[in-house]
């Protein structure tokens, strides 16, 4: 792998630019690596690809294997898995609240507790996600309680 | 693993005060036993070390049984509570009326030891979810600051 790197007052931010002819192992970790420090994911809905900010992200769930964005509007598809999204951006807003569902608690509007010890999550978007009882103190301690 | 442990031994001191709150208060008006009204003083607090011991020894095994089995208890809704329900009466019933010999298990102390078990299990289940309404209104609390703090 080939780096360059340049120093130039004229670019307000860092950019960087990635050539190369086929997609490996390696430039897939790159791309993964330097979308979780812009905080994007990369998604794809028909035959289309999307970098998704964090911020516009409501939850990820996996469905049949699959890894699904919700965002306010649309639902992308991700070739990551949870575990690995969990991972990428483990220090941000982000929470796992069952085994198929994560969610982003900037998207989340209110939360009340079931009798049997889940918890439910309502979304800005009025949705609702059910925080299992094996996450509920994972979740707590993403609001320092 | 050193939160889980904090966790349920939390969870151990619970069970353990509201169980010696209520059996003291059974053992209080309890009439079964007139050897309890010629006790000595010597013998009262012997008598009362045996048991803290044996509760704490209960209340410790059950708490490592939750520990262990939490998975299938978190995870099963309703038969969570049957599960738990089903640790609590065998450490009970097994070494509470067959180890420390609480109570004659073939007796109608049975069914009352049932009816402080279901009476104990309430108070901590009805705590606990007490707990978690107190920090979903925390929380809530916190979501609303952070809207408002968007909105600006």
């Amino acid at each position: 792998m080939k780096l360059s790197i340049f120093k130039n007052p004229k670019f307000s931010e860092p950019e960087v630019i990635l050539n190369y002819s086929e997609e490996t192992e390696e430039v897939n970790k790159l791309i993964e690596t330097l979308n979780s420090l812009n905080n994007t994911i990369q998604c794809f809905k028909n035959n289309s690809n999307f970098n998704i900010k964090l911020n516009d992200i409501y939850y990820f769930e996996s469905v049949d294997e699959r890894s699904y964005v919700y965002t306010k509007d649309n639902v992308y598809e991700c070739k990551e898995k949870l575990y690995t999204i969990e991972e990428t951006f483990k220090n941000t807003s982000i929470v796992r609240v069952s085994k198929s569902c994560i969610l982003n608690i900037t998207k989340l509007k209110s939360v009340r507790p079931f009798i049997n010890g889940k918890f439910e999550a309502t979304m800005l978007s009025d949705e609702k996600i059910i925080i299992n009882r094996h996450y509920v103190s994972a979740f707590k301690k993403k609001f320092n309680i | 693993m050193l939160n889980r442990i904090k966790h349920y031994f939390t969870l151990d001191c619970v069970i353990f005060t509201i169980m010696t709150v209520v059996l003291s208060i059974v053992y209080y008006f309890a009439t079964w036993d007139s050897t309890v009204k010629t006790i000595t003083v010597e013998g009262l607090f012997k008598t009362f070390g045996t048991m803290v011991f044996s509760y704490f020894t209960v209340t410790t095994v059950m708490a490592f049984l939750f520990m262990i089995l939490e998975k299938h208890i978190n995870e099963n809704g309703y038969i969570g509570h049957l599960i738990s329900m089903a640790i609590v009466l065998s450490c009970v019933y097994g070494l509470g009326g067959g180890v420390f010999d609480w109570f004659p298990i073939f007796s109608i102390w049975s069914l009352y030891t049932f009816i402080v078990i279901v009476i104990v299990y309430t108070i901590v289940f009805f705590t606990m979810f007490h707990k978690n309404v107190e920090d979903s209104n925390k929380i809530n609390e916190k979501l609303k600051k952070m809207q408002e703090k968007n909105n600006e």
